[in-house]
């Protein structure tokens, strides 16, 4: 264990903290006041991914034994409790807590299951099979509006990258031969309808909460497409050009706003482009290996700076 | 003043910085830190794999000026730029200092090893004590909980080689190792009493506290993987149970008395190995088992938030710090990770599409790669 009663003491007596904030931290510092706030979240958010993982696994494999309407029927009505519960405190006016943030979640990852399992039984939408996801997309995001819910954004707009065919897998980004250049547009579509998303939610400005969420997506499938046109010889100028233009966007964007995030994005995706050039086009190891020193060196000496300027610290 | 590493109360000082950053611009927190400069988690995740890059890229460079043999070279070059960055910048936690020290370490250690021949068990427990000692330098959890683990891999191999003369793994060369596992983590919960005057070594006991009974359940089953049974007394099936079973107990009883979080994440890890292990119990099918125990999870929570919506006894349910932006990160990540919106679930059942479109996925795919 330790303490931090000391220090609490010198800024009370220093008068940067008065005496009831001060005997707020006092509380949280020596534990008569304990929160288990955080380990809630995590028991929750790995009781949904059991959930999901279990359903996963029945729509798999049980489909010849249950039969798909009473499969589909079930996980509806387990989709919509968990939607229902969420609906009646909005109606209620009640906020809702951690544990209904995650049930709701639950009810939306059911459902994106189900309408998967539904799509993949009956053909409902025959040819255009694959329209399920931006349809999913909506549905998630009417409700994360209605709902007033970044889980059920981030749900949406997976389900949306889904539909543009953007894994979520890191190690596809290194071992993906061969439509790279299809794959990288995709993502960079992607990026593109999520920012004029982004846009239009600020323009809304209702939901301010959701900008944030938006803005990770939006960079992250942008520097994604870069990455991507990185891996092979004919895009990589492209790739190149793509996550240096982005990572000084998003060192700027990180300046002007003093998020840490964007600019440690910016950083490390152009670190990252810059290894895997170098090991592309020069043919010496020796040249290769300075190279990527020198760069590391520039980018983190960059980092440092641009840190310490959203610190407003002394470089 | 030491421009080595931070005093303890400077440390503390960082920490409350860190921990109630609205007060980290008054002159007593200014003054209290001494100049020592930190970064916030995602940066140096960022600095430190940075650091791990250039340490890399300066391996290979004395490797191939040298013809091979660059582990001293290499390491004595990253030890010299670290400490300078530490001393001069008076840098603590802030990611690329660490990765540099730690590379120096494993690099020293595995040329100091390997000088006449290498014996696999010698490298490893090299390879551990410089991690762990790292660790102890930086004062990071990580790196020390990391050095620990790893001297179970060196004691694996050392035991494999003197009882059995095999350096592969054995079930009872594994109970041992096991066994010291738990130990580690059983001391690290004990000295958790103490009261610490540097935050730092309190967070390494913590880690210790979560990680090293899980690398303990993990050794135990290396060699049995089937496993509980009832019907079957083996002596080891019994100790595979048993052992996070009694920790996780102890574990929620020493959290909640000294009010702790490392404690009560750790019986969480370890109650998900008596999960693991009870698996053949019921006979129930995987996916019947995992509903299961995620609505066992989802319910024993729900009423938890409920019991503690008001604080009992200090104890409550609610956010009562700020938002932890970094969770909050991984929150969305993890949700976008366990989203079910992979078309391929759907391709697989579907004819392939003809009409116009891509070929690979997007609008329009076929399925087809």
């Amino acid at each position: 264990m330790h303490s931090l009663q000391l220090e609490l003491k010198k800024l009370n007596a220093d008068r940067v903290v008065d005496d009831s904030t001060f005997a707020q931290l006092r509380a949280l510092d020596n534990g008569s006041v304990f929160s288990v706030f955080y380990e809630l979240r995590v028991a929750l958010y790995i009781a949904v991914m059991l959930v999901v993982t279990g359903v996963g696994i029945i729509l798999k494999e049980n489909l010849d034994r249950i039969g798909p309407i009473t499969i589909a029927l079930a996980i509806g009505v387990a989709a919509a409790i968990c939607y229902y519960i969420a609906i009646r405190k909005k109606v209620k006016g009640e906020s809702r807590s951690i544990v209904g943030d995650y049930v709701l979640l639950l009810g939306a990852l059911l459902l994106s299951a189900d309408m998967a399992f539904i799509e993949s039984s009956f053909h409902l939408l025959k040819d255009r099979w694959s329209l399920y996801l931006p349809l999913l997309a909506v549905v998630h995001a009417a409700a994360a509006y209605f709902l007033d819910s970044r889980l059920l954004l981030s749900v949406a707009l997976a389900a949306l990258a889904g539909w543009f065919g953007v894994s979520r897998h890191i190690d596809d980004l290194f071992y993906m031969y061969g439509e790279t250049w299809t794959r990288g547009l995709r993502a960079l579509e992607c990026a593109g309808i999520v920012l004029g998303w982004r846009i239009a939610n600020n323009k809304m400005g209702k939901f301010p909460q959701f900008n944030e969420v938006l803005d990770h997506y939006a960079i992250n499938l942008g520097f994604w497409a870069g990455l991507l046109w990185c891996q092979a010889d004919r895009s990589i100028l492209w790739g190149i050009l793509t996550v240096a233009i982005l990572s000084a966007f998003g060192i700027r964007n990180g300046l002007a706003k003093r998020n840490e995030w964007f600019v440690v994005y910016g950083v490390v995706y152009a670190a990252i482009s810059i290894c895997i050039a170098a090991a592309k086009l020069i043919d010496d190891a020796m040249l290769t290996a300075f190279v990527i020193l020198f760069s590391v060196v520039g980018v983190s000496i960059l980092l440092w700076r641009t840190h310490a300027q959203i610190k407003g610290e002394k470089v | 003043m030491s421009n080595f590493r931070p005093a303890a109360v400077q440390e503390r000082w960082l920490l409350l910085a860190a921990r109630w950053s609205a007060y980290k611009s008054a002159e007593s927190v200014k003054e209290g830190i001494s100049g020592w400069r930190t970064v916030g988690f995602l940066t140096r995740c960022a600095f430190f794999l940075l650091g791990m890059i250039a340490a890399i890229a300066v391996s290979a460079i004395i490797a191939i000026a040298f013809r091979g043999h660059f582990e001293l070279g290499a390491g004595v070059i990253l030890l010299v730029t670290a400490e300078t960055l530490i001393a001069s910048r008076r840098l603590f936690s802030a990611g690329a200092e660490e990765a540099l020290i730690v590379s120096a370490y494993v690099l020293i250690a595995v040329a100091l090893t390997t000088i006449d021949h290498s014996v696999d068990s010698i490298v490893t427990f090299g390879v551990a004590v410089a991690i762990g000692l790292a660790g102890i330098r930086l004062l990071n959890p990580l790196l020390t909980t990391l050095g620990a683990m790893t001297i179970s891999l060196a004691i694996s191999f050392s035991l494999g080689l003197a009882i059995f003369h095999s350096s592969s793994m054995n079930s009872r060369v594994d109970l041992w190792v096991s066994i010291y596992c738990y130990g580690v983590a059983v001391v690290a919960l004990v000295l958790g009493a103490r009261q610490f005057q540097r935050p730092s070594h309190d967070r390494m006991l913590d880690w210790l506290v979560i990680i090293m009974p899980m690398t303990g359940y993990a050794w135990s089953i290396n060699d049995i993987s089937n496993g509980f049974y009832l019907g079957e007394h083996m002596p080891m099936q019994w100790y595979i149970l048993l052992m996070p079973l009694f920790y996780a107990i102890a574990c929620v009883a020493v959290g909640i008395r000294r009010r702790t979080h490392a404690p009560l994440f750790a019986a969480m890890g370890c109650i998900a190995c008596v999960a693991y292990d009870l698996r053949n119990l019921t006979g129930m099918p995987l996916q019947w088992r995992l509903i299961l125990w995620g609505s066992v999870m989802l319910v024993a929570s729900t009423i938890a938030e409920r019991l503690l919506r008001k604080p009992r006894r200090g104890i409550t349910s609610q956010q009562l710090e700020d938002r932890n932006i970094v969770l909050d990160a991984a929150e969305l990540a993890g949700t976008a990770l366990i989203t079910p919106a992979d078309k391929q679930v759907a391709a697989d059942t579907q004819p392939a599409m003809e009409g116009g479109g891509g070929s690979f996925s997007g609008g329009g795919a076929s399925g087809k790669y």
